[in-house]
């Protein structure tokens, strides 16, 4: 990269992050621990694939009971997965 | 027999793969009889052999650690089916026992794994490869650290040389195939948690046929945490370049550099995709001072 | 009795365990609970949602740690890592004490993620008062040492179950976290009076009590945490209250998880066995023998 390129680029980064800051730190001062501070994101998040909340809360070590002897070839350690969100699932789910 | 070894011959012991019908083997691969290993250190009682009470720990140890690896790739499982995933389940884990204290860690080299196995799937090996990759990454993002993100007075200084780094969550991920899809079409078809029912955590079975056909293409993800959930983001080439440059610990300027190397925009075209990055990624808080200790 | 030197000089009443599939009625209904217990191991990871719910249940409700994977009768030094992680998290929940199982589960470096029983010798119970000592120390908070259930027993023991409970936590100076349940399913695969366990043990240094439910199969008893309490654990409980007084009581209910207000509900059973104990006076004992007020 030429210098004048360097400097452009590096200009064009320095914005970038400013630039990028500021609408967070908006966001964050609009609308503090909201889930629709997503939204102020804007099209980013929007394109974004929310992966979905089945792992979302899962507890691996919840395996306590000591189910082994009960259904050969399944998963009998419960407390994995499935669980409901905590309220912060993604709007744009 | 002391303590250690003691510990030593049940734990070979409980973690033999079982028989084909979930059974504990009936001989060690050397050909020792493992009733016989059983009863040098297992009392009987007036209902169960030796061989039996040792058998209900090796068969819960294997449901245990199945299950576990199971649950966190539930898509390499949608595309193999039933039988051959089970197949690469335990054969991942009698090559990878846990070496950790939290089954969170067990399943974290089954992707490197998977590279020198293709017996499970050779026509889609790449494919079974990029779903298994993204998937741990999923894991890596649900819980890597997240720390404080740069604010306007950190970039007072920055210049070429600068070093910025990533959130510990974020995952950058080279894929052949764009596989984001079908682990979103598999989590989709996976039936809605039902809080109360055990159905919850039953293994789900998707169909095959269901699956969104996959076609070589490659992609890039950025697979990160924003609000404690977990994105999958595309991103473009040059910006993957550039993220997996910083995230490697080049300097700005350099990494700058790696990215557009090889492309064929302007100036002014690569100065506008740059802004367009560095306001994407800052917005959502991916640089952060670096992680102590 | 209840608050001791074991559990912080706390005075905790009856608790249930902090699952996955409870977190949205609690988060919405914010129920009345007198304390949670949670599993250590899934809250040690660097962030995410694991740790925001924790904090959120921080916020409202009194948190005790209960530990599956500390290995206290491995024969091999503990994991440092395991070890500062759980440090870093009794920091944030100000557990008033820990407890983890009397059992071993890792050798070598490798993990069974099961509680395997341990044998009953005077080298076990060094080794294991040993280990106790260790993370008593580092972690800075009292360690209470819960008895297992189990399904095979040694040739190498040397003395009963309690006698090795006994000389453990005599000799590391802790608490116990006394599962009535797990005494239970032992007594039955192993053919003892469940009582003589129970009146066996040093009620000083009870510092908890665990309820759960088990299922019994044709030749043994196995813990699975996935029914309601039994009555023939509840008649271990209540001996237990008889002799120790009123303590913290939690139960466990990690299978089939029913909805947070049956589970509540089944827990809440244990105070028609507090009450009238804290109205007495603790038992008295002379000689080992017990006394009934």
């Amino acid at each position: 990269m030429k210098n004048s390129a360097q400097s452009l680029a590096l200009a064009a980064a320095f914005a970038g992050l400013l630039g990028g800051t500021a609408v967070r730190m908006n966001a964050q001062t609009a609308q503090p621990n909201n889930a629709t501070t997503s939204a102020h994101a804007g099209v980013l998040i929007a394109q974004d694939a929310p992966a979905v909340p089945k792992h979302s809360c899962k507890g691996k070590n919840d395996c306590k009971g000591q189910g082994g002897g009960k259904h050969p070839g399944k998963n009998d350690c419960k407390g994995k997965g499935g669980c409901a969100t905590d309220g912060s699932k993604p709007s744009l789910a | 027999m002391n303590l250690l070894e003691l510990q030593r011959r049940m734990a070979q012991d409980v973690m033999r793969p079982l028989t084909s019908d979930f059974q504990m083997q009936p001989a060690t691969a050397d050909g020792s009889s493992t009733a016989d290993l059983a009863n040098t250190y297992i009392k009987p009682n007036d209902r169960l052999s030796s061989f039996e009470r040792l058998e209900i720990y090796n068969r819960q140890y294997w449901f245990r650690v199945t299950g576990a690896v199971a649950e966190d790739f539930p898509a390499v499982g949608a595309v193999l089916g039933e039988k051959k995933f089970d197949n690469l389940v335990l054969a991942y884990l009698s090559e990878n026992p846990s070496t950790s204290f939290t089954l969170r860690n067990l399943g974290s080299k089954l992707p490197k794994w998977l590279e020198s196995h293709p017996e499970f799937s050779p026509r889609r090996h790449d494919l079974l490869l990029d779903i298994a990759r993204l998937e741990w990454a999923y894991v890596e993002a649900f819980d890597g650290a997240d720390l404080l993100p740069l604010t306007a007075a950190d970039f007072g200084d920055l210049g070429a040389e600068s070093q910025l780094f990533l959130q510990p969550h974020i995952q950058l991920l080279d894929l052949r195939y764009p596989v984001d899809e079908l682990v979103l079409a598999v989590h989709r078809q996976t039936e809605p948690s039902d809080i109360m029912s055990n159905a919850v955590t039953e293994r789900k079975q998707i169909k095959r046929a269901r699956l969104p056909r996959m076609v070589r293409s490659q992609i890039h993800l950025a697979v990160h945490r924003y609000e404690n959930s977990v994105y999958y983001r595309r991103v473009d080439h040059e910006a993957f370049r550039l993220l997996s440059a910083l995230q490697g610990g080049t300097a700005l300027g350099p990494a700058l550099e790696v990215a557009f190397g090889e492309s064929s925009f302007s100036p002014e075209e690569q100065a506008a995709k740059i802004q367009e990055y560095f306001a994407h990624a800052s917005e959502l808080g991916w640089f952060c001072k670096p992680q102590a200790g | 009795m209840p608050a001791n030197r074991f559990n912080g000089f706390s005075d905790y009443g009856v608790g249930i365990g902090l699952r996955v599939p409870h977190y949205d009625h609690i988060f919405a209904e914010k129920p009345t609970v007198d304390w949670f217990e949670i599993i250590s191991e899934n809250y040690m990871v660097d962030g995410g949602r694991a740790l925001q719910t924790l904090d959120q249940i921080l916020d409202r409700y009194r948190v005790v740690q209960h530990g599956v994977s500390m290995y206290f009768g491995s024969s091999q030094p503990a994991d440092r890592e395991h070890l500062k992680r759980l440090k870093t998290l009794t920091r944030r929940t100000k557990t008033p004490w820990l407890s983890d199982h009397l059992c071993w589960g890792s050798v070598d470096g490798r993990y069974t993620h099961d509680l395997l029983p341990m044998p009953y010798t005077f080298e076990a119970v060094k080794a294991t008062a040993a280990r106790i000592r260790e993370v008593q120390d580092y972690l800075e908070i009292p360690i209470a040492v819960e008895n297992v259930s189990s399904y095979a027993e040694f040739h190498e023991s040397q003395m009963t179950e309690w006698e090795f409970l006994n000389e453990v936590v005599e000799a590391a100076d802790c608490g116990i976290l006394l599962d009535v349940n797990n005494i239970y399913v032992s007594s039955q695969n192993h053919s003892f009076n469940p009582f003589d366990y129970v009146n066996s043990v040093p009620a000083e240094r009870v510092a908890q009590i665990h309820i759960a439910g088990h299922s019994k199969f044709e030749k043994f008893i196995l813990d699975t945490h996935d029914h309601p309490v039994l009555d023939p654990v509840w008649d271990l409980y209540a001996r237990a209250i008889e002799r120790v007084g009123p303590t913290a009581t939690l139960l466990e209910w990690d299978d089939n998880i029913p909805s947070f207000d049956e589970v509540h509900s089944e827990a809440l059973k244990a105070t028609r066995y507090l009450t009238p104990a804290q109205s007495q006076k603790p038992v008295e004992e002379y000689a080992g023998e017990v006394v009934h007020q």
